[in-house]
């Protein structure tokens, strides 16, 4: 039997031992396989409290001064330890409600969305606590937590200059590039086409998930931040139309008034019915096209991205250079 | 006991050292090869453009001819950074244009790139050959076609996972017919229309076209013309690949694609039919890069059929819907293979074909030559960790992403510390690592202990204490880049030791413990470094209390302070009248010098030379085996006659220096 990971360790799983008989772990067989496991065990103290007064094990400077005394512990970072159900909700981290938070609490997940994967047991943090090869003393956290429902259904990414208090998909995590993100769902609509056709299927507006609620951006002029709306939720250009007005509404309020009157006050009720702001739309060939040309349902089905372009500089579109260091008007938000 | 060649022996020698490590290392031996090495430098890397002003990147290098920027962090990638953070090109673009400098080259990776700067570069330099922009923003098709339009000797036109406004996309149609220079154009990240007629007009003035990849608007009868058109390509992305098989259409793809014999890179299938793979089996053998990561209609057994034919891959880029199986086939076909990435096809998903630790440990074993990975998977173990250690100790890059951030070994129910330790003690050349899943500070401890060449480390829902965040920033010598969030590290582990943020470039920490004041402190003692904080909620709410905690601290070292160009969102920490230093004369900042810890192997610290502060020691090499002689002595003569705090003096022996060479003499011994 070999030895453990280390001699102070009582009953260090063995890593070895972690593998199961029945599975065959393709390992390059060197020559003198044992010698070869020894030089690769971690041959380091455990991680438990008394260990760490151990100067010679370690010859990390600093240690002799910050760690005499049990260290400067200033987080004990909790333990997911409690069951909770997937699609508990509860607030997020982000602005306010972050710093609010006890200093303990860090965001700690209990069982992130895989909602279909088998039910792996959440680990057991009173077994663990046990090894000293695992961490010390489990600091039971009865304070908020968060877990994040799996983003299925809403997929909107959070965004971070609105409080938000429904639940949301960790911002940056998985951390891959927006582009990588909806190629799962745009592709589902080609398999389905895989046929002798050429014709390209229309393509999914806004690369979104499908059956969940079509989701397109849009922009505001004068408006750094944008938009999303879900197309599905309105039938008509009308619904539409009052949508926006009352998505923008706030934030133009927020701009235009250092002091928070009512938003109402400072701008008109209806933006776009009044004529000062003109909705229009970027459809499936790239185009730039008036909102309200077409049936509302043909609309829907080539629309990419929407924009409420001030009337006033309409005649202004697409002539001239944007200034210097400042985004084109698409390019207003990160995708 | 003068030098005996002339400059131009020198440069002449000089030419020959290309990376820029090594140049910084030469620069710094004396003063002479200091002055050479500087009019003779072509190529300038610049890891974060507010660390440097292009007015003093001129000053030193004024025959710079090759200019790679990065701007904003990496985090960037994944939203964590607002898009007005910064990195602008135009204020360099403007510099350079001003001062005449004859640019050639231009590498931006995520820095914000504005169609006035396109204009810019189009209509000033001359003599420009290569752009290659790589996560950019802030430009459109108007950029393109000033680029395409103007550049006449353009070689290089290369968008890599842009976001570019291309809905007017007649940029290609902008190209003249005078331009036959184009050796690569990768457009594939375009959504937009390109002009056709216009596209194979030019591939087909194009003979030295290596290089051609589409996007997805790209038919496949144009794909087809194309390839007839250039069957000397060595790299193809191909765009849209549908087509049925039994047509016509595909037939003509079909030899065409024979005729392609040269082609080694293949990548793109961004809109795909999976039945139509086969026609490429042909030119499969000659792979050596294959990235299907943007393809996710090719999966099940056309995948693997595909990989099957591929024996001579190097690197692969692959969706995880290749499964633990395809990644057996990839193992037992690509013995050559170096690098592995394998992407989340569904990443909020149930995942249900994707990769788990069988994968992984089937390819370290198959694969011996393995270097390189990026791997998103749904679970981890630590005994296929182990056995992955053993099988490839010659990692360079190992990135584990596990889609379940804090989820432990799901068989023994352990954090991954012993997993990723045993990766750390294995691969001994290991220069970036990404950690995910259950990890506790004993992770770090191995970390710090065994990651001697580490040079990156990206940490996401770690640690416990700021032990973790200690251990490495003491034991990582090499670290340049730390990127970490959502840890428990607070001012404990920030402040530790402030000194060594000037011998990184940027640390990055986010919702993390550490709060206002603690980043003041940083600031206060460090004028070198600009902290940053970004707060993207409303600001009224985040109040100026030093106890607040910091929801996003990006610092990173700068010799030219603060920067005038960040948003309102952004606040940047420190002396707010503090300007920027005036640089000093190679003469005047010797006659200053106080000696500290400087290698010849710290990149930036020794390029941007003027700024020495040396304490300790002082470390001098002769580094190159074309140099025959090596007077230091002249260099140490300048050392002893200012630093009167040289407390230890190390001179080292070039290799080729023998007995005969005297390296130092009594002489430079004496004066000392």
């Amino acid at each position: 039997m070999e030895k453990g990971c280390s001699k102070n360790v009582e009953s260090c799983p063995q890593l070895l031992d972690l593998i199961p008989q029945e599975r065959e772990w393709h390992h390059v067989k060197r020559g003198d396989g044992c010698s070869e496991e020894k030089k690769l065990e971690l041959r380091l103290g455990p991680p438990g409290e008394d260990n760490w007064r151990d100067e010679s094990l370690l010859s990390l400077g600093y240690f002799s001064s910050s760690m005499k005394g049990n260290g400067k512990q200033t987080h004990e970072f909790p333990r997911p330890e409690d069951h909770r159900p997937v699609g508990s909700v509860l607030s997020t981290p982000w602005g306010k409600n972050h710093h609010q938070q006890q200093t303990k609490t860090c965001s700690s997940f209990l069982q992130f969305p895989s909602t279909t994967a088998p039910p792996h047991s959440l680990p057991v943090m009173a077994k663990e606590s046990s090894q000293p090869c695992c961490n010390k003393a489990v600091d039971l956290q009865d304070s908020e937590r968060k877990a994040f429902k799996p983003p299925a259904n809403t997929a909107v990414p959070l965004n971070t200059s609105q409080k938000r208090t429904a639940p949301g998909p960790v911002v940056g995590w998985p951390p891959i590039r927006s582009i990588r993100k909806n190629l799962a769902s745009n592709s589902s609509s080609k398999q389905a086409s895989d046929s002798p056709s050429v014709d390209p299927p229309n393509e999914k507006p806004a690369a979104e998930p499908n059956g969940k609620g079509q989701f397109v951006k849009i922009n505001m002029d004068g408006v750094p931040i944008g938009r999303k709306v879900d197309l599905k939720a309105y039938d008509s250009y009308e619904k539409l139309s009052t949508a926006v007005d009352e998505l923008f509404r706030g934030l133009l309020a927020a701009q235009r008034d250092s002091n928070k009157k009512e938003g109402e006050k400072a701008i008109m009720s209806v933006l776009i019915g009044s004529g000062e702001y003109t909705l229009v739309y970027e459809d499936d060939e790239g185009d730039s096209m008036l909102v309200g040309d077409v049936p509302w349902h043909m609309f829907v089905s080539t629309v990419k991205r929407m924009r409420a372009l001030k009337s006033s500089e309409l005649p202004a579109l697409g002539l001239g250079s944007s200034k210097q260091g400042k985004m084109k008007p698409w390019n207003t938000l990160p995708p | 006991m003068m030098n005996y060649f002339p400059d131009e022996v020198l440069e002449h020698v000089f030419d020959f050292i290309t990376c820029h490590k090594d140049r910084n290392s030469v620069s710094l031996v004396c003063k002479s090869w200091h002055r050479i090495e500087r009019y003779s430098r072509r190529r300038v890397f610049i890891g974060n453009c507010y660390s440097i002003s292009p007015e003093r990147l001129i000053a030193r290098f004024p025959g710079v001819k090759s200019l790679t920027l990065k701007g904003k962090p990496h985090f960037a990638d994944f939203n964590l950074v607002p898009y007005d953070w910064g990195g602008f090109v135009y204020p360099w673009i403007k510099v350079l244009a001003e001062t005449g400098i004859g640019l050639e080259e231009l590498r931006l990776k995520r820095m914000v790139v504005s169609d006035e700067s396109l204009e810019l570069i189009s209509k000033t330099f001359v003599n420009f050959q290569s752009l290659v922009l790589v996560s950019c923003d802030g430009f459109s098709a108007d950029g393109l076609a000033a680029i395409a339009a103007n550049c006449r000797f353009l070689r290089e036109l290369d968008l890599q996972e842009n976001e570019v406004d291309d809905h007017r996309g007649h940029w290609l149609s902008c190209f003249p017919e005078s331009c036959t220079s184009l050796v690569s154009l990768n457009f594939a990240c375009l959504k937009g229309e390109v002009n056709l007629g216009a596209l194979e007009r030019l591939v087909s003035r194009s003979p030295n076209l290596k290089s051609l990849r589409l996007n997805r608007s790209v038919p496949l009868d144009t794909l087809q013309k194309l390839l007839m058109r250039a069957p000397q390509l060595v790299d193809l992305g191909i765009g849209s690949y549908v087509h049925d098989p039994s047509s016509e259409a595909s037939n003509k793809l079909k030899h065409a694609i024979q005729r392609c014999k040269s082609i080694m890179s293949l990548s793109g299938f961004l809109e795909v039919a999976p039945r139509c793979m086969s026609a490429i089996y042909p030119i499969c053998g000659n792979l050596t890069t294959l990235n299907l990561s943007y393809a996710p209609g090719i999966h099940g057994n056309k995948l693997t059929k595909l990989i099957q034919h591929c024996r001579k891959l190097q690197r692969l880029w692959i969706l995880d819907c290749i499964g633990d199986k395809g990644l057996g086939v990839v193992a037992s076909t690509c013995k050559e293979l170096q690098e592995l990435r394998v992407f989340p096809s569904d990443p909020f998903g149930a995942g249900n074909d994707a990769v788990t630790e069988e994968g992984l440990v089937l390819v370290s074993a198959g694969c011996p030559k393995l270097n390189s990975l990026l791997y998103f998977c749904q679970q981890m173990t630590n005994a296929a960790l182990i056995t992955v250690a053993k099988n490839c100790p010659n990692f360079i890059r190992f990135r584990l992403c596990i889609l379940d951030p804090v989820r432990p070994d799901p068989v023994t129910n352990q954090p991954l510390d012993e997993g990723f330790g045993a990766i750390v003690q294995s691969c001994k050349r290991l220069k970036r690592l990404s950690l995910s899943g259950l990890l506790t500070d004993q992770v770090f401890l191995y970390i710090g202990m065994y990651a001697e060449q580490l040079e990156m480390l990206s940490i996401a829902f770690a640690a416990d204490s700021d032990k973790g965040m200690l251990y490495v920033l003491n034991g990582c010598k090499k670290l340049r880049k730390l990127e970490i969030r959502d840890c428990p590290f607070g001012n404990a582990a920030l402040l530790e030791d402030v000194g060594k943020y000037e011998t990184m470039r940027s640390l990055w920490m986010s919702s993390c413990e550490v709060t206002l004041g603690g980043c003041k402190t940083v600031a206060e003692m460090m004028p070198s470094l600009n902290v940053e904080i970004i707060n993207e909620s409303d600001q009224t709410e985040f109040n100026l209390d030093d106890g607040q905690k910091v929801d996003k601290m990006y610092l990173y070292r700068t010799l030219v302070g603060h920067r005038k160009d960040a948003p309102e969102s952004v606040w940047i920490l420190g002396d707010l009248t503090r300007s920027e230093h005036h640089e000093p004369s190679l003469n005047d900042m010797i006659q200053d010098m106080k000696l500290k810890n400087v290698s010849g192997d710290d990149d930036f610290i020794i390029w941007e030379s003027n700024n020495f502060k040396l304490q300790g020691n002082f470390s001098v090499y002769g580094y190159n085996p074309f140099i025959f002689f090596f007077h230091p002595v002249v260099g140490l003569g300048v050392v002893a006659s200012s630093c009167k705090e040289l407390q230890e003096l190390r001179v080292f022996p070039s290799a080729v220096f023998g007995a005969g060479n005297d390296v130092v003499t009594e002489e430079g011994l004496i004066r000392r």
